[in-house]
């Protein structure tokens, strides 16, 4: 299995926030689109495991006042990121088309 | 502008677990965070929250490159192991002290636990315990002993109760069955008891033949234990053979059960029919209850039953339970039920089965344990951190090269483990050494026994890792947060903080110790005051004989002229008490005008040669004497204390009549000088002793004290000639000291733990002198330099210590005076509490401070000043 359920959503914000993907505002997107609020020690550690697979980079940066001065840690999505991304999704896809009734459309 | 920030707490935490590298960001976020939600929910969310993240974040990414982690543990284990062995044998002396004052703690931890566990187990090893329950009751009024609760109940409750009250299952009546058990021409003097048919209902003992159901139903019967049943028939099978128990012969062995366990708080070798004894079958025929001489044991269908059969018992008693055969029945008695595991621990009951504990005493046991355990821990912890101080090089080392704080808390972990290792297996080998003693101590079988024990070695390792734990985590704390810079400065000594919490312990284990020294000192003066005290009676060269068989009794007077040919036999006599302990007493009107009798009086009935055997003094009239017609029993000798009780003086005492007119006079012929016949607890009270030849429970004979052997000899040889009874010989000096044997018990355990308390105190002073004269080491060198001697160097060392201990001991003064003097008060006969007993104490436990700091101060003030300025 090459992306838990939670690390896929995270990847996709990841992908979606492009330059602004860090830590809160990856944590924010989640709870409005998606609905889930996870913790912050949780999504860290998504984090984490996700560069570690290599799906992501990170760099260090924009450190502001409601931080108190402190950096934060911006996340990027790699090719390979993307590759494993199509790659999960195509196969979801390739499995709903074998369930009757399910509709699916792709925007 | 300022910023809102997270709760300090919640930081703390965070700053506390996180490592370095992922601590910007994690913070940045909590920041972040926090903002946003005061201004969407307010405060109070946002602080909560707070806590919720950090909590959160508590992680394995928090804590650092897990990759780094791994190498570290398997190699650096090694290196660990390495280091802890060349700490341990280059500081030898601190190590030895550190690991034999936490073997010291845990031997005397575990020794007690094993006793407490060893209490608290009596009486469960039987199968459905929590159903089985007996009855007791209260005689409200008649106080016998000092308590007005009775462990005996009328014969036929337990049938009453089984047709009766249908929540009981099965009812048994027990009595004791104590006496000579005879096969053919063998005599065993046994212990045992004795049960109804339905003993083995009740008390499912494992059985080795026999069956349960059928073991007591023939009123002859009698069922063996394992032990006894190979003493008497060897390996044949005791089943069907016949035996005699006291003077009743033809009880059948029906059956063998295993021996009693020793958690069996009453211990038997056998378990006869009830039927032998006469008094039982005598009140099974009657349809009331007129009698209270038997024990009522049941089981109940349903534990949760208990009380409601309690509160039946009122109107049982009123439909069963005639007058006795007094005027008037004066005591309402109540019968309660208790579970028979709590008949242990239920002391204050008279006429009970079996050996009792005392719950309080237990309990304080307990705790003296845990708190002899933590201060081995604290001292042990004190010790570390003094021997780490030397190591504070070695740590500032370490993290310079790179070691995270986590591995440096792990590594003196895991030294601090290893070393409370050490200290288990020195302890356990301490622990056989001294548990037979405590167990003698307290009379108990206490044993540490691996394979019984099923808890015992898994608990033993989960002691030694929480011990290893907790007093290793706090100087682990302390080194590794030590600052590089701070230790590898030029300069030298480490200041580390913590120091008023360690002397606050030191001033509560001297004065500790100092009141164990003041209890053991006043225990050892009272009972050498017992021992020398005057009695009144002689004690040396007194052989005596216990009685037990009635036929023995009624021979003294032909035994006796046998023994008067014997040359090494000086006198002898025949009395139903010893003089040290007269326990058999009666009420009689201390004056005519009295209604009913109010006076208790001991009584003592004895022949001719009593007085002059034991040196008691006549002071008025005249002994029992052959002269006389005294063998009517109608003459009495009286002590001191009973003439004054009786309103007259000595000297009128003689000829006057104790009886005040009852049925038969009693005349006075003599009076005695009153003589000590119970122990010091008590006052001497009023005696009045009576004459009698053939009835009594001691033979008492003089002997030479040049033959004992031989004479000892002689007499076994003509008593076994008159009584199959064993030869019960006891000197009666021995006899008197065993009255005192459970305060000379105290005396010991007191001697035991002061021991204890005062080496546990002295390794804590050790440890805190070692640590502070560490701190001042430039001080002292500075001080040498500019010319102080060696002696106001020491001087200057102890005299923050003797402080200490002086406070320690002054504080503790009024509290052990006040328990001392509260013990004493429980004798009538006692020292008084002197002040040099304090003083002796206080000087003790200096010269004990003295020798602890010694060490220390004379190598402080030896120590050459270039040395330690060396830094400068």
């Amino acid at each position: 299995m090459k992306l838990a359920a939670f690390e896929e959503l995270v990847l996709l914000v990841v992908g979606t926030l492009g330059d602004q993907a860090y830590g809160v505002a990856i944590k924010e997107m989640l709870r409005e689109k998606m609905k889930k609020n996870p913790s912050i020690g949780a999504l860290h550690s998504a984090l984490y495991r996700l560069e570690s697979k290599g799906y992501v980079t990170s760099s260090e940066g924009g450190a502001t006042a409601e931080r108190g001065g402190r950096r934060k840690k911006f996340y990027k999505i790699t090719a390979f990121g993307i590759r494993t991304l199509s790659e999960v999704h195509q196969l979801r896809m390739d499995l709903a088309k074998g369930v009757p009734g399910l509709k699916l459309s792709l925007k | 502008m300022k910023t809102i920030e997270p709760p300090r707490l919640a930081r703390r935490i965070l700053r506390w677990y996180c490592a370095d590298e992922v601590l910007e960001t994690l913070e940045g976020d909590l920041y972040e965070l926090y903002e946003i939600r005061c201004r969407r929910y307010g405060k109070v969310v946002a602080n909560v929250a707070s806590f919720v993240d950090v909590i959160s974040a508590c992680r394995p990414f928090a804590f650092g490159k897990s990759n780094q982690l791994h190498i570290t543990t398997t190699d650096m284990f090694r290196n660990y192991v390495k280091i802890t062995v060349r700490h341990l044998s280059r500081q030898k002396l601190y190590a030895a002290i550190n690991i034999g004052g936490l073997a010291l703690g845990l031997a005397s931890f575990i020794t007690i636990m094993l006793y407490v566990q060893h209490e608290f187990s009596y009486n469960r090893s039987y199968p459905d315990v929590d159903k089985i329950y007996r009855v007791y009751q209260r005689q409200d009024g008649n106080t016998f002993l000092g308590t007005d609760y009775f462990a005996v109940m009328p014969a036929q409750l337990a049938t009453t109760m089984l047709a009766e009250f249908p929540e009981v299952e099965h009812a048994t009546t027990v009595v004791e069955a104590t006496g000579l058990i005879t096969h053919g021409d063998d005599h065993f003097y046994e212990k045992g008891l004795a049960g109804d048919a339905r003993f083995f209902d009740v008390f499912q003992l494992p059985f080795l033949t026999g069956s349960p159901a059928k073991a007591l139903v023939d009123p002859k019967s009698i069922v063996l234990t394992k032990t006894l049943a190979k003493t008497i028939f060897g390996d044949r099978d005791p089943v069907g053979e016949t035996l005699q128990f006291l003077d009743q012969e033809g009880f059948h062995v029906t059956a063998v059960v295993e021996d009693a366990s020793s958690t069996s708080s009453f211990q038997y070798t056998f378990i006869i029919q009830i039927s032998f004894h006469d008094g039982y079958v005598d009140a099974m025929k009657r349809a009331g209850w007129n009698n209270n001489s038997f024990h009522t044991y049941f089981t109940l269908k349903d534990a949760t039953r208990a009380k409601t059969v309690e509160a039946k018992f009122p109107a049982l008693i009123s439909k069963y339970h005639l007058p006795t055969d007094y005027k008037e029945y004066p005591f309402k008695d109540t019968f309660f039920v208790e579970s028979l595991t709590d008949v242990y621990f239920h002391p204050n009951i008279n006429f009970d089965l079996g050996l009792k504990g005392d719950r309080d005493m237990v309990y304080i046991f307990g705790v003296v344990a845990l708190v002899v355990l933590l201060l081995a821990c604290v001292n042990y912890m004190n010790l570390a951190i003094v021997r780490s101080i030397k190591r504070a090089k070695e740590v500032g080392l370490r993290k310079v090269a790179g070691a995270a704080r986590r591995q440096l808390v792990i590594q003196f972990l895991a030294e601090s483990i290893a070393i409370a290792l050490l200290s288990l297996l020195v302890s356990i080998a301490l622990v056989y050494l001294a548990v037979p003693y405590f167990g003698w101590l307290m009379e108990r079988p206490v044993a540490i026994d691996f394979t019984t024990n099923t808890w015992l070695l898994p608990g033993l390792f989960g002691l030694m890792t929480v011990v290893g734990l907790i007093s290793g985590i706090y100087p682990a704390l302390v080194m590794s947060s030590l600052k590089p810079m701070d230790v590898l400065r030029v300069n030298g000594d480490v200041r580390l903080s913590g120091v008023s919490l360690q002397k606050a312990l030191i001033v509560l284990q001297f004065a500790a110790s100092f009141g164990l020294v003041i209890a053991s000192l006043v225990i050892y003066r009272q009972l050498e005051f017992i021992k020398n005290k005057e009695l009144g009676y002689d004690r040396a060269n007194i052989l005596t004989v216990r009685l037990r068989d009635f036929e023995l009794r009624k021979k003294f007077v032909s035994l006796s002229n046998q023994w008067a040919q014997n040359p090494h036999i000086i006198d002898a006599t025949i009395s139903s008490h010893l003089p040290a302990n007269i326990s058999s007493s009666s009420t009689i009107k201390s004056r005519p005008e009295s209604a009913t009798p109010d006076l208790a009086i001991y009584q003592l009935s004895t022949q001719y040669n009593f007085l002059d055997l034991y040196g008691i003094k006549l002071i008025a009239g005249r002994n029992f004497s052959r002269a006389f017609n005294d063998t009517t029993g109608a003459n009495y000798i009286l002590n001191e204390t009973a003439v004054r009780a009786l309103g007259w003086t000595v000297e009128d005492a003689i000829g006057k009549d104790l009886s005040r007119g009852e049925n038969q006079p009693r005349t006075v012929i003599g009076v005695v000088k009153d003589f000590h016949m119970h122990s010091m607890r008590e006052p001497i009270h009023p005696l009045m002793i009576r004459f009698s030849e053939d009835r009594g429970g001691y033979f008492s004979i003089k002997i030479d004290p040049d033959k004992k052997q031989q004479v000892i000899e002689y007499l076994e040889k003509s008593i076994r000639n008159a009584s199959p009874y064993p030869f019960e010989y006891e000197f009666f000096e021995d006899h008197y000291n065993r009255l005192y044997s459970s305060e000379a018990r105290l005396g010991e355990m007191f001697v035991s733990f002061t021991i204890l308390a005062v080496v546990i105190a002295s390794l804590g002073l050790f440890g805190l002198a070692a640590f502070a004269t560490g701190q001042r080491t430039r001080e002292i060198g500075i001080r040498k330099v500019l010319g102080a001697g060696r002696a106001g160097i020491v001087v200057l060392v102890s005299r923050d210590f003797l402080r200490l201990v002086t406070v320690a001991v002054v504080g503790a003064i009024p509290l052990s005076w006040y328990f001392m003097h509260n013990w004493l008060r429980a004798f009538a006969f006692r020292i008084e509490l002197e002040w040099w007993f304090f003083t002796v104490a206080a000087l003790f436990m200096i010269l004990v401070a003295y020798i602890s700091i010694g060490y220390q101060s004379l190598r402080a003030a030896s120590a050459n000043p270039v040395d330690s300025l060396r830094g400068e």
